[in-house]
């Protein structure tokens, strides 16, 4: 399919940790319509996201819609490929060996996952996602029961940093890229277009103070001095906040301010079902 | 970060605008050979009318072959070129050169060679050699070459004699 060709997402649908989320595309930035929240059990479960999709989709039209999946659902790992030069399918076998060793599951091996894998020839590092069959079977035939298009089926990073255009953020110097989840936060380093240093599952921060701890514990594990490098942090709900010129900390809204379906001031996930 | 978005609906696939470079290369490259094939047959037939122009050129500016002459004319030549030949001059001076106590013996001369070739007879060897080197005097001959020379003993005077051949060239007018 050519870019041109594909139809182009009308809504977006986050999947999270906590809650399924139904964001709307306005005038170039997104307004949350609805929301499912999930139960809180030990693991997830993908036939709750089915339960959800059909009640946030009972009465929808069928528009192009982009699924955009948290780690929670779809893991995402960092993985230092060395100084060799690796051949596509022996970043692959290094990715699966990796996602093995902290998701392995003898009902579901990381063997028959589907990954995607960010790795540039020559590159010391991968950015690889990973997607367990069965949840992606799960969300098919939940989008093709509720008479649903999904447009792609996206890792919330990925999708995010295209959106913001974190790789032309920072063209020259290395840079910091906080990516919320409901249940954590992702920290990414940004260095000339490639993620260098990751962190999966950093604690859960909506506040300036607490991302900039995040980053300095970051900076301390990957040792490395970053008392200057410049912080994007995005946001899915925007909240007014007066912007200090010379700060090195950035916030990048996904949704508008001031949006007639937006929910103002309100980083936690709504309740169970609104319309 | 290339670019592309992660998706996991589709088989990830390389870049659209990298096939659609590598045929646009590749038509470039057709481009090129089309023309190198053209521009190449267009400098062979220029070369080729170059080459033809410069033999033709060449070739109206290379002397006319020469005339056969004729009958009369080959006579004509040939008498002139016994007419020229230094006769008289070349005899008188041999004449001239050869007095007592030198006497010429015989004289044998091809006139296409203009090589004449003398046989004397002197009382010594040294009127021999000055009987050579004044042969030349005056101009007609060329230096005179003593190629040989005998002593005779067994003459009736009882005193010896030398004979000796010289030769030399008439100079050509």
């Amino acid at each position: 399919m050519w870019p041109l060709s594909r139809p182009k997402a009308e809504e977006i649908l986050r999947i999270g940790r906590h809650a399924v989320e139904r964001w709307k595309a306005v005038d170039g930035s997104l307004a949350q319509v609805s929301a499912h929240a999930l139960l809180q059990d030990t693991s997830p479960h993908p036939q709750r996201l089915a339960e959800a999709v059909s009640t946030l989709y009972a009465s929808a039209p069928a528009l192009p819609i982009t699924l955009v999946l948290e780690s929670a659902w779809v893991p995402v790992m960092l993985v230092d490929t060395g100084a060799a030069l690796l051949r596509s399918a022996q970043v692959d076998a290094l990715v699966r060996h990796r996602f093995g060793l902290h998701h392995s599951d003898s009902l579901d091996p990381v063997g028959a996952w589907d990954l995607r894998i960010e790795y540039r020839a020559g590159s010391r590092c991968a950015l690889a996602y990973g997607m367990p069959p069965g949840l992606k079977q799960t969300l098919i035939d939940a989008g093709r029961a509720a008479g649903l298009e999904w447009v792609a089926m996206t890792p919330a990073l990925a999708w995010g940093m295209e959106r913001l255009r974190i790789a032309k953020r920072w063209p020259r110097t290395p840079g910091w890229f906080l990516w919320p989840e409901q249940d954590r936060t992702l920290v990414a380093r940004v260095a000339a277009n490639e993620v260098v240093g990751f962190n999966p599952g950093a604690a859960s921060a909506s506040d300036e103070t607490t991302l900039k701890r995040l980053v300095d514990a970051e900076c301390a594990r990957l040792g490395i001095d970053s008392t200057t490098d410049p912080i994007a942090a995005a946001r899915w709900y925007s909240v007014l906040r007066a912007a200090r010129a010379g700060d090195r900390f950035a916030w990048l809204d996904l949704s508008e301010q001031g949006s007639p379906l937006a929910t103002p001031a309100k980083p936690t996930p709504p309740a169970r079902v609104s319309a | 970060m290339n670019g592309r978005t992660v998706d996991f609906l589709r088989p990830p696939q390389p870049p659209r605008v990298g096939w659609v470079l590598l045929a646009l290369g590749f038509v470039a490259l057709a481009i090129a050979l089309w023309c190198e094939q053209r521009w190449a047959a267009e400098r062979a037939t220029a070369e080729h009318a170059e080459q033809q122009a410069r033999t033709e050129q060449q070739a109206r500016q290379a002397p006319p072959p020469p005339l056969e002459p004729t009958l009369t004319q080959r006579r004509w030549l040939q008498a002139q070129n016994e007419l020229q030949r230094p006769w008289l001059p070349a005899l008188r001076a041999i004449e001239s050169a050869t007095v007592n106590p030198v006497f010429l013996l015989s004289m044998t001369i091809e006139p296409s060679k203009g090589l004449i070739k003398l046989d004397a007879e002197a009382p010594s060897f040294d009127h021999a050699l000055a009987y050579v080197q004044v042969l030349d005097i005056g101009g007609v001959l060329e230096p005179a070459v003593l190629v040989s020379h005998e002593q005779v003993p067994n003459l009736p005077a009882g005193a010896g004699a030398v004979k000796f051949s010289a030769v030399t060239h008439w100079v050509a007018p």
